[in-house]
């Protein structure tokens, strides 16, 4: 069962009046059961990404794509690679993503 | 209460960027046909540029026609023979996982001399290397089915 993302608490709530969240909002089915479409999660930019975290990061083919997905390794030259956390959805391997390109680590979410 | 007013607050601000969860790729289509159908392109203009006759000597007319067959045999050759090769590298690069190496330990080698084929095919006037480089995409076939646990049968155009 991979890691649930924790509701914003207080010390996130003062990080993003702070300015160092970015708010962005899930859409596709890849991420459940973690995340559900329409969820709004917290994200720390430019935060070095761990396995096991979800990042937000660029696609690296697909201009103006952004994904959400989780970080299954990061390999010894620092690229990342990412899966999504539903079974149900098939997932292609698009290769290894660049450490330039993981815009940043989802540190919580917020209701809706 | 706090999650509820950090919820309130995310209402009233404007939409938050998206970030796709949906499948990773652009398509995730991968399939060897397309390296096959530049790879027998390429074999075509090979064998049609070895079957060429060149005119009888002084004939201009037939001369020029002749080069010009010649000269766009060639670079159709040349440009298949690259695309075959580019095909062939999304294959290796992108579809094919660590996992794959476990149960087709020569695929690496597989696609390497694959790849050189298609270099050797565009650089020469081969028949001979034009058919290694389609029995080289047949193996590829043969493999790429088989992991996606598929009995896709070999095939060509020509």
């Amino acid at each position: 069962m991979p890691d649930g993302i924790p509701a914003a608490g207080a010390r996130e709530a003062l990080h993003w009046l702070l300015q160092r969240r970015c708010r962005f909002v899930v859409r596709g089915r890849s991420m459940l059961p973690t995340l559900a479409e329409g969820a709004t999660v917290l994200v720390e930019p430019g935060a070095t990404p761990a396995p096991g975290d979800v990042v937000v990061a660029r696609h690296p083919y697909v201009r103006g794509l952004t994904l959400i997905k989780r970080v299954s390794a990061v390999l010894a030259d620092g690229r990342t690679e990412l899966h999504g956390d539903n079974p149900a959805e098939s997932s292609h391997a698009f290769g290894a993503i660049r450490p330039q390109d993981v815009l940043g680590v989802v540190r919580s979410s917020l209701a809706s | 209460m706090l999650e509820t007013a950090l919820a309130a607050l995310n209402q009233r601000l404007s939409k938050p960027t998206e970030a796709s969860a949906h499948c990773d790729g652009p398509c995730g289509v991968y399939d060897p046909s397309s390296a096959r159908i530049a790879a027998e392109a390429a074999a075509s203009m090979t064998k049609k540029i070895l079957a060429l006759q060149p005119p009888a000597e002084g004939d201009a007319p037939a001369w020029a026609a002749y080069l010009n067959t010649l000269a766009r045999y060639v670079a159709i050759k040349e440009e298949q023979a690259h695309l075959a090769k580019e095909e062939l590298l999304v294959l290796w690069t992108d579809y094919f996982k660590p996992q794959h190496l476990a149960t087709y330990p020569d695929l690496h080698d597989t696609f390497w001399q694959a790849a050189k084929l298609c270099s050797a095919v565009k650089v020469e006037v081969s028949a001979v290397h034009a058919q290694e480089l389609m029995d080289a995409i047949e193996k590829i076939h043969g493999i790429f089915w088989a992991t996606k646990g598929r009995d896709i049968g070999w095939y060509t155009a020509s």
